[in-house]
C-alpha cells in the first residue's frame, strides 16, 4: 500500500481518543488502589495479627513498614513514568528505582544479620510456613499485579522489561507490607526467607512478565 | 519582493528540515491535540508533515534502505494507535522519536530472526541436492572429504555442530564465538562445501 493511501485510511478511521493519564494521577490511583485491596486480602486471608496494636508502637516495625511503603510508591511510579513511547532510563529514573531496590536490599541485609544462624530455619515447619507465607503474598499480589499490567498495557512502553522489574517491585513491596500485618512471626529468619527475599525474586520476574505483557 | 524571496526561504528551510522549530515542526504538538479530538484535517495535515521527517529519521538508522518505505507506515500505524499516548507536556518530536526507534527495533529483530531461518532453510537444502544426485550411498564419504577442504575454523564448527551434534550455545562456548557468528560460520562453510562438491561431480 502507498504512505499516502495510509494516511487517507488512518484519517477515515479517526475517532477522538481519551489522553493517557499523567503517571502522578496513575501513580496515586493504582497506589491507593493496591492499599486497599492489600488491606482486603489480610482480612480475608485471616485478619490482622492478634498483636497489631503492640507492634505498631515499635520504631523498628514503623521504620520497616515506612520503608517498604516508599518502595513501592517509587517503583509504582517508576513503572507509569515508563509506559510512554517517549520514556527512556534516564538518571532520575536510575535513581529511583535504584533506591526502591535498594530498600529491599537493606531490608534483606538487615535480617540476614540479624537472623544469626540460618540453619535454625530447619526448626520451622517449612510446608506451613510456605503455605501461610510465601502463597499468601502471591496471593495478595495477583489483584494489583493484573490492575497494574491493564494500565500499564494501556500505555504503549519501550521500556518493558523496566516497566515489568518496576511493576513487580511496586506489587510485590504493597504485598509485603500487607503480610507484615497478616503474619504474626517477627523473627528475622522467617521475614527474610518468607517475606523479603521473594519480593526480589518477583521483581527479577517482573523484566520476563514485562516483556511478554507489554509488547505493542 | 522582499516577502516573497523571505516565503521561498522559508519553504525550503522547511522542506529541508521539517524538525526545525521555527519550521512546521512547531505546530505538530497543537495538531496532534486537535487529532486527539477527532479533528480529521488536523491529523492529515500532521502525518503528511511526519512522513518525510519519519523517512529521513529512518534512513540514517536502517542498513537496508529498501524496507525504510515499509518500517515508515508501520510507524504511522503505531502512532495512530497509541495517540492517546501523547501529552502536551511532553515534547511531540521525542514521543515520535520514540516510537519510530521502537519499530525500527522490531524491524530489526525481525530482520535478524529472517536471515537466521534464511541460512537454516540453506542447510536443509545443501544435503538434499547430494541425495538427489548420488543417492545415499557415497554421499557421507564426500561430505567428509569436502569438509576436509574447508579451513579448521570453519571445519570445527560444523564438525560440532552438525556431526557431533552440539547445540549452538555449545559450539560457540567452545570456540568462543557468539551463537550468531556460529550460525554465520556454518552458512559460509556449507557454502565452500557445496562449491567443492559442485567441482567435483555434482550438479
Amino acid at each position: 500500500m502507498d504512505t499516502n493511501d495510509l494516511v487517507s485510511k488512518l484519517v477515515d478511521d479517526l475517532k477522538p481518543v481519551k489522553q493517557l493519564p499523567s503517571a502522578k494521577c496513575c501513580s496515586i490511583y493504582w497506589s491507593g488502589m493496591a492499599a486497599f485491596l492489600v488491606a482486603v486480602a489480610v482480612i480475608v486471608l485471616g485478619g490482622v495479627r492478634p498483636d497489631f496494636l503492640d507492634v505498631i508502637r515499635r520504631p523498628v516495625f514503623l521504620f520497616e513498614n515506612t520503608a517498604m511503603l516508599i518502595a513501592g510508591l517509587l517503583a509504582a511510579s517508576v513503572a507509569f513514568q515508563l509506559r510512554v513511547p517517549q520514556a527512556a532510563i534516564t538518571r532520575p529514573i536510575k535513581g529511583l528505582l535504584a533506591a526502591a531496590s535498594a530498600i529491599w536490599v537493606f531490608e534483606v541485609i538487615r535480617c540476614y544479620i540479624n537472623a544469626g544462624d540460618l540453619g535454625t530455619q530447619a526448626r520451622l515447619d517449612f510446608a506451613h510456613y510456605i503455605h501461610d507465607c510465601l502463597i499468601d503474598l502471591t496471593l495478595m499480589m495477583v489483584i494489583p499485579a493484573a490492575f497494574m499490567f491493564f494500565m500499564l498495557k494501556k500505555g504503549a512502553t519501550t521500556q518493558a522489561l523496566w516497566a515489568g522489574y518496576a511493576a513487580l517491585l511496586a506489587t510485590a513491596s504493597f504485598a509485603a507490607l500487607g503480610m507484615r500485618y497478616l503474619c504474626p512471626v517477627d523473627d528475622p529468619a522467617h521475614l527474610l526467607i518468607w517475606h523479603f527475599l521473594p519480593v526480589l525474586v518477583y521483581a527479577i520476574i517482573g523484566p520476563v512478565i514485562g516483556r511478554y505483557l507489554l509488547r505493542w | 519582493m522582499t516577502i516573497a524571496l523571505k516565503n521561498v526561504i522559508q519553504v525550503t528551510f522547511m522542506s529541508e528540515e521539517p524538525n526545525n522549530k521555527t519550521g512546521m515542526a512547531q505546530n505538530w504538538p497543537d495538531l496532534m491535540l486537535r487529532a486527539q479530538g477527532g479533528d480529521a484535517e488536523a491529523y492529515k495535515r500532521l502525518l503528511r508533515e511526519v512522513t518525510p521527517f519519519l523517512r529521513n529519521f529512518l534512513m540514517r538508522r536502517l542498513f537496508n534502505k529498501e524496507n525504510v518505505e515499509d518500517i515508515v507506515q508501520e510507524v504511522l500505524m503505531a502512532v495512530h494507535t497509541v495517540r492517546h499516548t501523547y501529552r502536551p507536556e511532553q515534547p511531540f518530536e521525542r514521543w515520535l522519536y520514540g516510537i519510530a526507534r521502537h519499530k525500527v527495533l522490531d524491524a530489526m529483530r525481525r530482520h535478524y530472526r529472517r536471515d537466521v531461518n534464511e541460512i537454516l532453510d540453506e542447510t536443509g537444502e545443501t544435503f538434499s541436492f547430494l541425495v538427489a544426485n548420488k543417492g545415499d550411498e557415497g554421499v557421507v564419504q564426500d561430505i567428509h572429504k569436502a569438509l576436509a577442504h574447508l579451513p579448521e575454523r570453519q571445519r570445527k564448527v560444523i564438525t560440532m555442530a552438525k556431526i557431533e551434534g552440539h547445540s549452538l550455545a555449545e559450539v560457540a562456548k567452545a570456540m568462543d564465538m557468539s551463537e550468531a557468528a556460529v550460525k554465520v560460520t556454518v552458512h559460509r562453510a556449507y557454502k565452500t562445501m557445496k562449491l567443492w562438491l559442485v567441482n567435483n561431480g555434482y550438479e
